[in-house]
C-alpha cells in the first residue's frame, strides 16, 4: 500500500485489486478516499482538488444552513431537517466518539447538506449509520486498528480542533456523496434499486440454497422483511464496526460494488445462517434475523462470508438470467406494493 | 382451548416512541434501563408476546414495528393488510405527531376497512407540562373513528399492559362476531373480509389530503 500511494499517479485498478483483500488500519482513510473519489489519483493536484472540495462543502452547509432562517426554509426542507435532528441522536447511540456536541453538529450538517444537494432521494433514515462508519474510518486514520470495536468507537473528539473536524466533516460528505451516488434508487420513491436488489437476493437464493427459499416461502416470510434494513444500511445494523469495515474494504474495491457485488453479499449472509432458519417457523425466523448472532464476528468470518460471495458472483455473473424471474415468480412485493394513500 | 393469535402493527411518526413502547411492553423490566435514544426503525421489527384474556383465553400477539419515515411507508401495506388490531402512536408534545395519527386511521379504513380494531395512543405522558395536543381534541377524534384513546408513558411503564389487554379484548370479540366462537383459536387463520369493504363511511379515493 505505501508504494502505491505514494505513486506520482496512484494506479487505481491495482489499488482496487489490493484493497479487495483488506485495507490495513491507518492506510483506510486514505484507500477509501482515493477509492470514493474524495482524493485525485494524480499527486500533482491532490492537494488542490482536496481543497476546493472541502471549501465548497463549507459554502455548501453555510449557504444551506447557517444563511437560512427557519422561516425562510421550505416545508419540505424543515421535515428533512426534523427528522435529521432527531435522528443523529439516534445514530450509535451511547457511543463516546458520536455523543460529542461538535460531531452531532456535524453529522447534521452533513446529512442536511447532502438532502438539500440531492432532493430525487432527499434524506432517508439510516444514511446517518453510514456516515457513521465512514467518520469511524476517518478519524482513526493515525491510530493502529489491533483494539477493539471499542477502541475505534471511543476516539476523544474533542481532540480534534474545529479545522480538524471541518476537514473530516467536508471529506464524510465527499465520501458518503460518492457512495450514494451509485445508489440513488436504494432511497428515491419506492426504493426500486432496494427493490432490484431484494430481486436479485431471491434469484440467487432460489438458486444456490432451493430449500431454504422454499423453508421461506412455506412459512411466510419475505425477503423484504428479512433483507430490507441489510440493503437500507449496506448490513451496518447486523455487523460490529470492524467486521462491517472489513467487509466495506471489498465492496469499495469493487466496481459499484454495493449494486453489483452486494445481492451475493447479501445471498451468502442468508445462507450461512440457512440451517438455523430452516428449522424455525415465521415468527423465530423474524425474531432471528433481527438480531442474529454475530457480535463476534471478526475478519475471519467476513473473508469466509466475502469468498463465498466472491464464488457465487464468479457462478452466475456471466449469466446475467439468473437474476430475472421466472414469468410465474410471485414478486418478493406481494400484489400491495402500491401507494397506500 | 387454543391459543388465539392476533397481529397487531404500531404505527405513528418517527420517533414518538413506537419502539420504545414496544420494548418496554414485550421485555418488560427485563428491559435494564429505558433508553431515550432508541435507533431508528427502519421498515418494520417483530416481536410477539402472550397475554390472556377476560374469558380465560390465551393469545399470541404477533406485534410489527414499522418506520416512522414516510420513504418506508410504501411498504406499509404488507404489515397492516391483514392485522387484527393497530395501535397508532403519537407524542403529546407533538401536534403534527397526532396529525398523522388521523392519516393513519384513513390509510387503514381505506385499505384494510372497518374490522380492525383501533387504539389511539398519546405516548410520553411523563412530558405532560409541554403537552402539545388538547386533551378534547385527542378525546374527540379517536371516538368519532370508533378507536380507543390510551395514554401511555414508554419510560415510565405506564398505560402499556392496559392499552394491549384493551385491543386484544377487542380484537377477540371482533373476531368472534365475525368467525364464530371456535374459530378463533386456528393458528395462522387469515380473516377473509379484507375485500368487503364497502362501507359507505369509508373514505374514497378522491379523499386524497395525504
Amino acid at each position: 500500500f505505501a508504494k502505491l500511494l505514494g505513486a506520482d499517479e496512484v494506479d487505481m485498478d491495482a489499488l482496487r485489486s489490493l484493497a479487495w483483500n483488506g485495507v490495513p488500519g491507518p492506510r483506510r482513510s486514505d484507500v477509501w478516499r482515493f477509492l470514493l473519489g474524495v482524493l485525485a489519483p494524480s499527486a500533482g493536484d491532490r492537494a488542490a482538488r482536496l481543497e476546493d472540495a472541502r471549501a465548497a462543502y463549507r459554502a455548501a452547509v453555510v449557504a444551506v444552513l447557517v444563511d437560512v432562517p427557519a422561516s425562510e426554509r421550505s416545508a419540505e426542507d424543515q421535515q428533512t431537517l426534523r427528522q435529521i435532528l432527531v435522528d443523529a441522536p439516534r445514530t450509535c447511540p451511547g457511543v463516546p466518539l458520536f455523543c460529542h456536541d461538535r460531531v452531532q453538529a456535524l453529522i447534521v450538517n452533513v446529512l442536511y447538506a447532502w438532502a438539500v444537494a440531492h432532493p430525487r432521494s432527499g434524506y432517508v433514515q439510516g444514511m446517518n449509520d453510514l456516515l457513521a462508519v465512514l467518520l469511524v474510518v476517518l478519524v482513526n486514520n493515525d491510530v493502529p486498528w489491533d483494539g477493539s470495536d471499542a477502541q475505534l468507537l471511543g476516539r476523544d473528539a474533542s481532540a480534534l480542533s474545529d479545522a480538524e473536524l471541518d476537514d473530516v466533516a467536508a471529506d464524510a460528505y465527499g465520501m458518503l456523496t460518492s457512495l450514494l451516488g451509485g445508489l440513488e434508487d436504494h432511497y428515491t420513491h419506492r426504493q426500486p434499486g432496494l427493490q432490484k436488489t431484494i430481486e436479485d437476493v431471491d434469484g440467487l437464493l432460489r438458486r444456490v440454497d432451493a430449500d431454504l427459499h422454499k423453508h421461506l416461502d412455506d412459512v411466510g416470510v419475505l425477503l423484504l422483511q428479512v433483507t430490507f434494513r441489510w440493503i437500507n444500511c449496506l448490513l451496518t445494523r447486523e455487523l460490529p464496526m470492524k467486521a462491517l469495515i472489513r467487509l466495506w474494504d471489498t465492496c469499495l474495491a469493487e466496481p459499484d460494488g454495493f449494486s453489483s457485488f452486494f445481492p451475493y453479499v447479501c445471498a451468502a449472509f442468508l445462507c450461512h445462517f440457512s440451517e438455523t432458519i430452516r428449522n424455525m417457523e415465521s415468527e423465530d425466523v423474524h425474531l432471528f434475523l433481527q438480531t442474529l448472532p454475530t457480535a463476534d464476528w471478526g475478519n475471519d468470518e467476513i473473508e469466509t462470508l466475502l469468498s463465498e460471495a466472491y464464488i457465487l458472483s464468479t457462478l452466475f455473473q456471466n449469466a446475467p438470467s439468473h437474476l430475472q424471474h421466472e414469468p410465474d415468480d410471485i414478486s418478493p412485493f406481494g400484489p400491495t406494493w402500491e401507494e397506500a394513500g | 382451548m387454543p391459543i388465539a393469535r392476533f397481529k397487531v402493527v404500531l404505527l405513528g411518526e418517527g420517533r414518538v416512541g413506537k419502539t420504545s413502547i414496544l420494548l418496554r411492553y414485550v421485555k418488560g423490566e427485563r428491559v435494564p434501563a429505558y433508553s431515550d435514544r432508541q435507533v431508528s426503525t427502519l421498515q418494520a421489527s417483530y416481536l410477539d408476546k402472550r397475554l390472556s384474556l377476560r374469558a380465560g383465553q390465551s393469545a399470541s400477539l404477533s406485534i410489527w414495528d414499522t418506520a416512522g419515515q414516510e420513504r418506508f411507508h410504501a411498504l406499509g401495506p404488507i404489515y397492516y393488510r391483514d392485522a387484527d388490531g393497530a395501535l397508532l402512536v403519537y407524542d403529546i408534545t407533538d401536534f403534527e405527531s397526532f396529525q398523522k395519527v388521523r392519516k393513519w386511521v384513513r390509510e387503514l379504513r381505506q385499505i384494510v376497512g372497518q374490522e380492525i380494531a383501533i387504539t389511539i395512543a398519546g405516548n410520553k405522558v411523563d412530558l405532560e407540562s409541554s403537552r402539545a395536543v388538547p386533551e378534547a381534541e385527542a378525546l374527540d377524534y379517536a371516538a368519532s373513528v370508533g378507536a380507543t384513546h390510551v395514554y401511555t408513558s414508554a419510560k415510565l411503564n405506564k398505560g402499556l399492559e392496559d392499552a394491549f389487554a384493551e385491543l386484544s379484548e377487542r380484537m377477540a370479540t371482533r373476531r368472534n362476531e365475525t368467525r364464530g366462537p371456535g374459530a378463533a383459536g386456528l393458528p395462522g387463520a387469515k380473516r377473509s373480509s379484507i375485500s368487503i369493504v364497502d362501507d359507505p363511511v369509508a373514505p374514497k379515493k378522491k379523499d386524497s389530503c395525504c
